[in-house]
């Protein structure tokens, strides 16, 4: 079999309202044997994404088996390093290698999680993920959770979306939001905190001391990303799981993250950490190092699909898997964009035995996705 | 191309297969292999390493893996492999349970991807080179005099070798005759062409200073890499070993799971990594190893004395590697095992290399009446 084409699409749902930065870009991928595999990333700064996926890629994996997903994966990484591991170039080349995985699923007729080992369990619970609560009053980010809890989410997670460019900004508001959503949920819905790297280490400590008393589920990425020393203090000096890893990008910066700042639970996210590749062996360093994983998923689409493959077979993978649909329009949006959609009921994924990651795109609805953009 | 939706197979629910049976055998070839059976008529096979006691191995397959296999999807690697290893953990985190493992394992692998059509080498991730120069290895230094070994050499450079490694099996004698070891190594050396790559491994058979100051006669004379100097569990030995020598200096052959690789890279850290897929847990775990190795940009030479089902397994593993440029481990051809097979992976001595096959599994198939008569022990 061979690679006969690549192609990067931004589309939008022309009823959602979202901004043109954080649309889905998806990927298709062609082959002489009329199979498709399909991958998405995140469509932020798509402008240079497509360039880089179909004019540089593209052309390097032409022609090559789309099941050699390591091959293709030497093929493009080396080559094309001078564009920045750190971001644009392992955001593309995961995109790509989920549609490859997706290829060698349908061409086995196996779903990934099968051609991966089996699945440990296919009914997986996910976590309701509502972001932006810098710019959020308490009442606003509340209405977000009920959002969640009506849909029947019975685990939480609220995001600050700080960043590292605005440190310790306003950490009381953080606690105010905290606790308007702490109070709403009973006491054995999961809560958890992502401050999306906005403190620094005294505040980080003294916020998660307060969050513990209250009852918190995990802690995540308190500080800017890049400071494992400081990571460590804060994962010493708390009870709470703090976590990390939506910001390493390759298997080399999660290995110095892990033994540097030693977090309790470990967040590749298939589309920035090298796809199904890629996350194969991150989620062998945490097994090694006994370190939980629980991975980074703010869409509802294909990066979900196919986080949730692998992720469903490890054992051990026994924590809510992130759920959003932020990066990726609105449910009934991306339900609509596929032929049987993976939507969760009730807090909780099935992944279905369809060969490849399981989603097929609905030609009609992507042609107008396309057109909306 | 023309573009339709034959993206969606006719078949919605994907394969489903059972293990139906379970079986192995101990051969007058001393090999171990494990034939797993399922209701699709897809059969795979595997191969335990024989180390010492191969009906140990053979029942632990029997006794402990069996019940956990029969009536499970053989396409559930990760599965089984949680289920084999943990589940009888407290007779076998290390030895005979994990080479067991290993042969169910290889042969669950065979039959995956079987059913998904592919070789081995592809299901793994593709194949970064299907051809590898394999070195011979020639054991018994510590029974040979060193003329013995020199001779040994001369005969596998006239098989068509071009890579070497000698061995001296000490086990568990240590400094025994240091300067016979250093003689042998020299008249070895001193035969072969300058560039014809000569190791030495020491079996775990030198002290640490002992070990060291060999190593710096071998540097001299010139060495390829540098085998298991000291003890395998003294990992603080071997990172003194390492760290005193130019010359790579291996060990892993004797590590058996993620974990245990996990403590030798941070502790021994030796400059090569030798894991053996007949004894490390099979090909689901190599994979794991490959991605520590991987972390830590270290190389993987495999450790493999078995020319038949083990060495296309490794080979399979080795092709995946990113830079799988070292010659590869091989005792040289052995006609009575090229005859269990219908078709054998055949050592090519015009370039003293090994291609890899390209048909679906590890691509070696039994020779049913050739296996027959080959049988010392059958455990159904």
């Amino acid at each position: 079999m061979k690679i006969t084409s690549v192609t990067a699409t931004p589309i939008r749902f022309s009823a959602d309202n979202v901004s043109s930065s954080s649309v889905p870009l998806i990927i298709r991928i062609q082959t002489d044997e009329g199979i498709e595999g399909v991958g998405e990333c995140s469509g932020r700064y798509w402008q240079s994404l497509k360039p880089y996926i179909e004019d540089i890629v593209g052309p390097l994996i032409i022609g090559m088996d789309p099941r050699d997903s390591q091959s293709v994966w030497d093929a493009t990484w080396t080559e094309t390093k001078s564009l920045g591991p750190g971001g644009l170039q392992s955001t593309g080349l995961g995109a790509i290698d989920v549609a490859l995985w997706d290829i060698a699923g349908k061409a086995a007729n196996l779903p990934i999680y099968k051609l991966l080992g089996g699945a440990a369990r296919t009914h997986i619970p996910v976590y309701w993920s509502s972001g932006l609560g810098w710019q959020r009053t308490p009442d606003q980010m509340l209405d977000r959770v009920k959002e969640g809890w009506d849909l029947g989410y019975r685990a939480f997670k609220i995001r600050m979306d700080w960043g590292n460019n605005r440190l310790d900004s306003n950490p009381k508001k953080d606690m105010q939001l905290f606790d308007a959503c702490r109070n709403f949920l009973p006491e054995d819905a999961a809560l958890s905190f992502d401050a999306n790297n906005g403190y620094t280490v005294s505040t980080a400590i003294q916020q998660g001391r307060y969050m513990e008393s209250q009852g918190l589920t995990h802690f995540e990425e308190p500080l800017p990303q890049y400071d494992y020393l400081g990571l460590k203090q804060v994962v010493n000096a708390l009870n709470v799981p703090v976590s990390s890893g939506e910001n390493e990008r390759s298997l080399y910066n999660f290995r110095d993250m892990i033994l540097i700042g030693d977090p309790d639970i470990v967040q590749p996210d298939i589309a920035m950490a090298g796809g199904i590749t890629g996350l194969r062996k991150v989620f062998t360093l945490c097994e090694a190092y006994n370190k939980p994983m629980m991975p980074h998923c703010p869409s509802a689409g294909i990066s979900s699909a196919a986080s949730l493959n692998i992720y469903a077979t490890y054992q051990h993978a026994v924590r809510p898997h992130e759920y959003s649909y932020e990066f990726s329009g609105s449910l009934g949006a991306v339900a609509n964009l596929f032929e049987e959609p993976i939507i969760p009921e009730n807090g909780y994924v099935d992944l279905p035995d369809r060969p490849g990651h399981g989603l097929v795109i609905d030609e009609d609805a992507f042609r107008k996705a396309k057109a909306a953009f | 191309m023309e573009r339709s939706k034959t993206t969606k197979p006719e078949v919605q629910t994907g394969i489903t297969l059972k293990i139906t049976d379970v079986k192995t055998y101990v051969l007058n070839t001393t090999s171990v292999f494990v034939r797993i059976y399922t209701d699709e008529g897809i059969e795979g096979v595997g191969e335990c390493s024989p180390v010492v006691q191969s009906d140990v191995t053979a029942v632990y397959v029997q006794k402990a893996l069996k019940p956990k296999l029969i009536g499970k999807d053989p396409l559930d690697t990760d599965r089984l492999w949680d289920d084999m290893y943990f589940g009888t953990f407290k007779i076998g985190g290390m030895g005979a349970g994990p080479n067991a493992i290993s042969g169910v394992d290889i042969a669950l692998w065979d039959i995956k991807s079987k059913a998904a059509n592919m070789p081995l080498y592809q299901l793994m991730g593709g194949a970064t080179k299907k051809t590898f120069k394999m070195y011979k290895s020639i054991g018994g230094g510590a029974r040979d005099t060193p003329e013995e070994m020199r001779q040994k050499v001369e005969d596998g450079y006239n098989q068509g070798f071009r890579a070497f490694k000698i061995r001296m099996d000490w086990q568990y004698m240590q400094d025994k005759d240091l300067k016979k070891d250093l003689e042998m190594f020299r008249l070895c050396r001193e035969w072969l062409p300058d560039d014809i790559p000569l190791s030495f491994d020491a079996n775990n058979g030198y002290s640490v200073s002992a070990a060291i100051a060999q190593g710096r006669e071998f540097e001299k004379l010139g060495i390829y890499h540098f085998e298991e100097p000291v003890l395998p569990y003294n990992y603080k030995g071997i990172r003194e070993v390492a760290d005193a020598l130019d010359v790579p200096v291996s060990a892993g052959e004797q590590e058996y799971t993620r974990w245990q690789f996990r403590d030798l890279i941070e502790v021994a850290r030796p400059d090569l990594l030798q894991p053996d897929v007949t004894k490390c847990c099979g090909i689901t775990e190599i994979i794991r190893i490959g991605a520590m190795a991987e972390v830590v940009d270290m190389q993987i030479i495999p450790h493999m004395t078995q020319p038949s089902i083990g060495n296309a397994a490794s080979l399979a593993f080795c092709s995946t590697l990113r830079h799988p440029e070292r010659p590869h481990e091989y005792t040289g051809p052995r006609s009575d095992l090229e005859a269990l097979f219908v078709d054998p992976i055949k050592f090519d001595g015009t370039t003293g290399t090994i291609t890899l096959k390209d048909e679906p599994g590890h691509g070696l198939v039994i020779d049913e009446d050739a296996f027959k008569a080959a049988i010392v022990t059958s455990y159904e």
